[in-house]
């Protein structure tokens, strides 16, 4: 017997957290919808002359995509049932401080704007209509970090069309951003059917297939001295899991030298970078530190 | 070697043994039965999970499944939580403070147990 079946036990645990995170925070081919609506409203800004017609068809994407990306995730990332992710008190707590960040940023960009143009109410009350919905959906629906950027742009695209903003110097960040949710979105569909083919690989294993025989063997396994249990626990390296947010980072990065340096904008321009710079950090976290948290027990 | 000093190295053997073998005579019973050992995994691992997925995960029967999440709910290790999914009934399972307890508790005593003998080492 010389496949313990505490590994397996790990493996376990690894896989349900995999599996249980599409259900809240990965995206998958929501990612993908994003990013295709990203691009369709770049599209839209080069296109239409009429700031009305882009506030008004923006909105209508977001929303499409925020239903779509929910259905996907309902009906595509469930084939093995339902799992709601554990998250730890300081993840929701940095989920918090995202959404306050977000509102913070779009209400100090409409101020900025208001002040600058002298708008009278009646040409800015829609921006308070956007500045109300932005807790809500962001709390809501923008669970990841890619999700987040995408959301608050698109609010921001549709805040800044409803006053007559010129959008075509929004089009360099919308790009990049398509095409990082894009390439996320991609890899994470094909982690998780990797991840689901790993399920049901071990479920033709002996070790799935009769728990009785494999949590049996732990049983008898109690007094041997050469089971490796501990050590795999509390040392198991995350640099595999935490790869993709630390390219993430690396790509926050770079995004916010090729902003500030080349592009050299402005009050709008430098806040996204400071965000993506967030968001990558908190894609990271849950990459690496989440697994680690959840490996030694997951107590609060 | 005299009667009396082998049966005093007996007795500390025996000593020795118990000592070693006592902690697993305490393990929780109800987490250390395997197919319920199964299902405290997969919910340890996460918030909430569905009859089907744990049905997946640990690969036990609809029956069995039933009777072991019956009685991890008696205790008080798991709560069951009953909904509809669109007109299907479903059945959501997630464990609680007690049972994160009783299993952390169980597996700080089975690492314990499975820590190399000093002479082995």
């Amino acid at each position: 017997m010389e496949k313990s079946a505490l590994p397996a036990i790990e493996e376990v645990q690894r896989l349900t957290r995999d599996y249980a995170s599409y259900a809240h925070r990965r995206g998958g081919l929501g990612n993908v919808l994003g990013g295709l609506v990203m691009l369709a409203v770049v599209l839209l800004i080069l296109l239409s002359k009429a700031d009305l017609l882009i506030a008004l068809i923006t909105p209508g994407l977001m929303l499409s995509w925020l239903v779509g990306k929910e259905l996907l995730r309902s009906y595509l990332y469930t084939p093995l049932g339902r799992a709601t992710e554990r998250r730890s008190v300081a993840m929701q707590w940095f989920h918090l401080l995202r959404v306050c960040l977000g509102v913070l940023l779009l209400g100090g960009i409409a101020v900025s704007v208001v002040i600058q143009r002298s708008l009278a109410f009646h040409q800015w009350w829609p921006l308070l209509v956007f500045l109300l919905l932005t807790p809500w959906i962001a709390w809501r629906y923008l669970r990841s970090g890619i999700e987040y950027l995408l959301g608050l742009f698109l609010l921001l695209v549709s805040l800044l069309a409803s006053i007559g903003s010129d959008m075509r110097s929004y089009v360099v960040v919308a790009l990049l951003l398509a095409f990082l949710s894009i390439l996320l979105g991609l890899y994470e569909h094909l982690r998780f059917r990797s991840l689901v083919k790993e399920v049901l690989t071990l479920q033709q294993e002996a070790l799935l297939q009769s728990p009785w025989r494999a949590f049996g063997d732990l049983t008898r396994r109690v007094f041997s001295v050469q089971l490796s249990w501990p050590h795999r626990w509390t040392f198991q390296p995350v640099s595999r899991e935490a790869l993709p947010g630390v390219l993430l980072i690396g790509v926050g990065m770079l995004f916010s030298l090729t902003d500030v340096l080349v592009l050299q904008q402005t009050l709008v321009f430098w806040q996204f970078p400071v965000i993506v710079l967030l968001l990558s950090f908190d894609e990271a976290l849950h990459m690496s530190v989440v697994p680690a948290w959840a490996r030694q027990g997951g107590r609060r | 070697m005299k009667l009396s000093e082998r049966s005093t190295q007996s007795l500390e053997a025996t000593e020795d043994v118990h000592h070693e073998t006592q902690p697993a005579f305490e393990l929780d019973r109800l987490i250390h039965e395997p197919a319920r050992l199964a299902i405290v995994v997969v919910l340890e691992a996460a918030e909430e999970v569905d009859f089907k997925f744990l049905l997946h995960m640990t690969n036990l029967t609809k029956g069995n499944l039933s009777r072991q999440t019956e009685k991890l709910a008696e205790a008080g290790y798991i709560e069951v939580r009953k909904y509809y999914k669109g007109r299907v009934p479903a059945t959501g399972y997630r464990l609680t403070e007690t049972g994160q307890a009783a299993f952390a508790h169980y597996r700080d005593q089975m690492m314990r147990l499975l820590q190399p003998h000093p002479q082995e080492k």
